[in-house]
């Protein structure tokens, strides 16, 4: 539970003619993290595919070669059925000629009339300029006796143009034509430069701009009929073969990357070498099905592994329903394999710290219903994030489990009090409901945070313990964590008997056994740890405190979310309803548009507080993590499905 | 003119301490927010990592949120 799966590292040896069951086996069991095999002596070379590599390579080209032509989205494709393996492997390579037949003609033509548009396009956009001429375009080029500039000027030159003694003609507009007498055309272009004058480049198109431009338009539509009746062929077959398309692709790039295998893979004239991590506990099992291959010679043998150079793969190891969490541990850093793995105490701590956040059934049961009718889901696609939703989904289920319970506890329902003084309850003396945002209960939730603040920090001090027993032995962890855990007991009695003096200016008696104790501890503390982590344990020391401070954010995020819901309940909605007639009907829009916006700040929120916490206070004192994941050998279908 | 009372000279310095703390966080993060994001387009891996140095100054406005309400006792 707090360890991640033991691990054996193996040697697989065979004979080269048991070579593709052996592949076909390492997949198949799904249980072999293959070590590339590195070239370090002459016996055996870098393995060479498969000999049907080839073929799966140049077919898995063809195919992608067709998803593109379909404007295929491979990420967003449904699974309406998955389509077996015998299917596609029969019917390929008929289906990669029909359809690149019928597919590359279109895909062709598409591009063809892309280009064209292009082209008119941008014919188009560079007559706009010159809309106002009212001159065919070829009576503005090729002349003997006259210079033409056609552009934009910044000033108007016209005075000094009329100094040049020459004829000239001006068509002013948003882009301008200058005739001059080619005698006076070099300094004519003088004169332009200096009024700022840009080109525009003459199209060679002879007709008055307005009347191009009108035959412009009218081929640009023609030519995006045509586009969009391609594009409506295209979206046809895409129907008719997608998902076929996407099956076999799938099915391709598996048997790729199978036939590809034996790259990772040492082999000589004879025999191959497979260089392995398993789970330690699938070895018999594993070794039994080595014995099984029986086109030629094949064994499983254990290798010992020496744990100051080698890492093994991490497969964390959790009961079923702490798993979701996993996925919080992967997003920051896998555990060392020597490490605790603290995957099953957020199990615990997650949900408790989002829902003493959160607190409000409403907010609860509206965060439960987005996750079990998949709106979550889906919310998580539209927004590009589709591939987190799955474990989010589970995760936000327990927050929202415990956001409901805190808000019994905390009588919230839309920041609405429905309990009222109706259900009154109390546990371990304390009497429920407790209104967070009352004035009476700030100081009781704020100190409960820290409270909360100390256990967890305490935890993560044991956790470390064990940590760095397995890393460096009893004696560094008893100094180490040992030393860090009566810091912060003695810091903890020492601040909480000198608390009253600083808020309340009383006088702080130094004598007191508390206290005594406290800085007793404290000191024994700082020198355990200095004996070991030297000045660094001092410099920490204010940090402490600044972690335990850290966990009021609980109350506050908490305080902030009731805050917002309140000011439209009682400040905006209630007053609107009161008015009668319309006003009802304001005041409800003003409550389902305010409690929406607040719950999606509801929903983020606390789930960045919560893994801050986690991640920033908790397990920096005791996680070193940077394990690599377990990655076995194996077949993801999504698609396809075998036999 | 309304002379200030006690109440709300405290009223104004908890929002002060606050709102400036609150600055004061918002500051540093938008410089490591932004460094962090591009971290991460190119390394997506790195996500842990880049959430806590984001996160990081965030205690700076839990303090002045403490201090607030501390002053917020006194009125």
């Amino acid at each position: 539970m707090f360890k991640t799966e033991r691990m054996k590292r193996v040697l697989l040896l065979g004979t080269m003619p048991a070579l593709p069951e052996t592949v076909d086996f390492l997949y198949r069991t799904g249980s072999f993290h293959i070590i590339d095999y590195k070239e370090s002596d002459d016996v055996f070379d870098i393995g060479t595919p498969l000999p049907e590599a080839e073929r799966a390579s140049r077919r898995l080209l063809n195919m992608m070669s067709i998803s593109q032509n379909l404007d295929m989205d491979e990420e967003d494709m449904p699974v309406v059925e998955k389509i077996p393996v015998k299917k596609i492997q029969a019917e390929i390579d008929a289906a990669i000629s029909n359809l690149e037949l019928e597919i590359s003609s279109e895909a062709h033509a598409r591009k063809e009339v892309k280009n064209l548009l292009a082209e008119k396009n941008a014919e188009l956009s560079a007559l706009h300029p010159l809309k106002h001429i009212d001159l065919p375009l070829a009576l503005l080029r090729d002349y003997d006796s006259l210079a033409v500039f056609v552009g934009h000027v910044k000033s108007d030159p016209e005075a000094e143009f009329s100094v040049l003694g020459v004829d000239y003609d001006i068509i002013r507009g948003e882009a301008s034509v200058f005739f001059v007498d080619k005698r006076a055309e070099r300094e004519a272009a003088e004169i332009l430069g200096r009024a700022g004058f840009s080109e525009i480049p003459l199209l060679k198109i002879s007709e008055k701009p307005l009347v191009a431009i009108h035959r412009l338009n009218s081929e640009i539509g023609d030519l995006e009929k045509r586009l969009a009746g391609i594009n409506s062929r295209i979206d046809t077959l895409r129907q008719r073969h997608g998902l076929f398309v996407i099956a076999s692709l799938e099915e391709l790039s598996i048997e790729a990357n199978r036939a590809e295998t034996p790259l990772r893979f040492g082999t000589g004239h004879h025999s191959f070498i497979v260089d392995a991590w398993i789970p330690a506990s699938s070895m018999k099992r594993l070794q039994e099905g080595v014995s099984g291959i029986k086109t030629g010679i094949a064994e499983l043998i254990e290798l010992d592994w020496d744990s100051k150079t080698e890492g093994p793969p991490i497969k964390q190891k959790n009961p079923k329903p702490a798993r979701p969490m996993e996925m919080l541990m992967e997003m920051f850093s896998l555990p060392k394999y020597d490490e605790v793995d603290p995957t099953f105490l957020m199990f615990f701590t997650f949900p408790l710290f989002y829902g003493l956040m959160l607190g409000d059934m409403g907010y609860g049961i509206a965060i439960l219903a987005l996750v079990l009718s998949g709106g979550f889901t889906k919310l998580m696609q539209k927004l590009g994030m589709g591939g987190g939703a799955p474990g989010l989904n589970k995760i936000l289920f327990y927050s929202g489990i415990s956001t409901v319970i805190f808000g019994l506890l905390f009588d919230e329902f839309f920041g609405f009090e429905i309990l009222g003084h109706h259900v009154e309850f109390s546990i371990m003396g304390i009497e429920f409901p407790v209104h967070r945002a009352s004035p009476e209960t700030v100081g009781a939730m704020l100190m409960l945070c820290v409270y909360i603040g100390i256990a967890h920090l305490f935890i993560g001090y044991v956790m470390g313990f064990f940590t760095v027993k397995a890393e460096h032995g009893l004696k560094k962890a008893i100094l180490e964590k040992g030393g860090w855990i009566l810091i912060l007991v003695g810091f903890v009695l020492f601040s909480f008997a000198a608390l009253p003096a600083l808020v309340h200016g009383t006088e702080l008696s130094f004598t007191s056994p508390q206290i005594l104790t406290g800085i007793i501890l404290l000191v024994v503390g700082i020198v355990m740890t200095y004996l070991v982590e030297g000045i660094n344990s001092v410099l920490e020391l204010p940090g402490l405190a600044s972690n335990l401070l850290s966990y009021t954010r609980i109350y506050a995020i908490g305080l902030s979310s009731v805050g917002i819901a309140m000011a439209f309940n009682e400040n905006m909605a209630l007053p609107a309803i009161e008015g009668g007639g319309i006003g009802i009907a304001i005041g409800v829009i003003v409550l389902i548009m305010g409690h929406t916006l607040n719950l999606a700040l509801g929903l983020m929120g606390p789930l960045i507080q919560t893994l801050r916490l986690h991640y920033v206070e908790f397990f920096s004192k005791f996680y070193i993590g940077g394990g690599e994941k377990f990655n076995p050998l194996r077949y993801r279908r999504k698609y396809t499905k075998e036999a | 003119m309304v002379l200030l009372n006690d109440a709300g000279a405290i009223a104004m310095a908890a929002g002060i301490a606050i709102g400036l703390a609150a600055l004061g966080t918002a500051w540093a993060e938008k410089d490591i927010g932004s460094a962090a994001v591009g971290a991460l387009a190119e390394n997506e891996k790195i996500f842990g990592k880049a959430m806590i140095l984001t996160v990081i100054p965030e205690t700076i406005i839990i303090f002045g949120f403490l201090i607030a309400f501390l002053l917020m006792g006194k009125m």
